[in-house]
């Protein structure tokens, strides 16, 4: 079974579903935080990373971002700036998450749900799964050549 | 390479743009300073039946809840999802958690009124000094006309690490 991707016209249909998979995972992230921004606010404060300044600008932007980044994974010629931006938000999640474990805080994802309880244990489930989506979209986004990609 | 940057950078300019549009079609849009759940609470509380002169609710630190547990003087509340309630609270807390009042509150409202006419206070905890649950919860009591509403924003982590016994339900 084949697919169309930026691949080039087909693609095998094991990245279409790997493509849907962090669309669907990033969507349902995003839009879970943007209904209730307020208390993903209180999410980012734990992590203790940001100064006071940026963390509800960031609670307001990240969520956003990240339904972008899963509304354009879906449109064929964006997946490889779309998969760059997963990369980069992962990395971003990969970075906070191991600092709060490295300084011992207890921490949720806030990737899912909101009222997910806070602890050193969930922090490592939230790293493990992003290692896993940083896995999924750096595989992606290696195989889609630039040259094959309209600039 | 730096083509995918380019774009990626327009997305994020294009969200930003997004998000405070969002942001201002909200009922409620979120600041843009971030305020803890205490300082929320000390906010004071706006709508229509408010008394604006009501008493500010009381952040209280962990000696007055392991009094107030002890001698049972308080109606403690938790404010967190039933779940957490179940696995360990303080003892004598009763649940009402802030994302499920709808289908608690008229299960305990004749609870809290009868502890509040008896003179016992209620006093409000959640998980932590980042959770907003008890402080959501009190603002909601206050709105339901609770007043003197006591708020433990260190909540169940600072009990569990000063080592106090836990009630299971």
């Amino acid at each position: 079974m084949l697919s169309s991707t930026s691949l080039g016209k087909k693609a095998p249909w094991w990245e279409f579903l790997l493509i849907l998979i962090i669309a669907a995972v990033f969507g349902y992230a995003g839009i879970v935080k943007l209904l209730g921004v307020a208390d993903f606010s209180h999410v980012i404060a734990r992590f203790d990373v940001l100064p006071r300044a940026l963390i509800n600008p960031v609670a307001l932007i990240l969520p956003t971002f990240e339904v972008l980044l899963a509304a354009v994974l879906l449109v064929p010629a964006l997946q490889r700036p779309a998969l760059l931006g997963v990369l980069l938000c992962c990395a971003m999640f990969g970075m906070v998450l191991t600092s709060a474990i490295i300084r011992g805080i207890p921490v949720s994802c806030g990737c899912f749900s909101l009222i997910e309880k806070p602890s050193l244990h969930a922090a490592w489930w939230a790293l493990g799964r992003d290692a896993v989506l940083v896995a999924a979209a750096l595989t992606l986004y290696l195989k889609h050549k630039p040259s094959l990609h309209p600039n | 390479m730096l083509s995918d940057f380019k774009r990626v950078l327009v997305l994020l300019v294009i969200a930003v743009g997004l998000a405070f549009l969002i942001n201002q079609l909200r009922s409620e849009p979120l600041g843009m300073v971030y305020t803890t759940p205490a300082q929320q609470m000390k906010a004071s509380p706006k709508g229509p039946g408010i008394d604006a002169n009501a008493p500010p609710i009381t952040v209280v630190g962990i000696d007055q809840v392991i009094q107030a547990a002890t001698s049972r003087t308080h109606l403690i509340i938790d404010a967190r999802p039933d779940l957490f309630w179940e696995i360990g609270h303080i003892p004598g807390a009763i649940s009402l958690p802030r994302k499920q009042l709808a289908e608690y509150y008229p299960k305990t409202e004749s609870l809290l009124r009868e502890a509040v006419a008896a003179g016992r206070p209620l006093l409000l905890y959640c998980a932590d000094l980042h959770c907003p649950d008890a402080g959501a919860l009190a603002k909601e009591l206050n709105q339901r006309g609770f007043n003197g509403l006591l708020l433990f924003e260190a909540g169940w982590a600072a009990w569990e690490e000063a080592g106090q016994a836990v009630e299971t339900k």
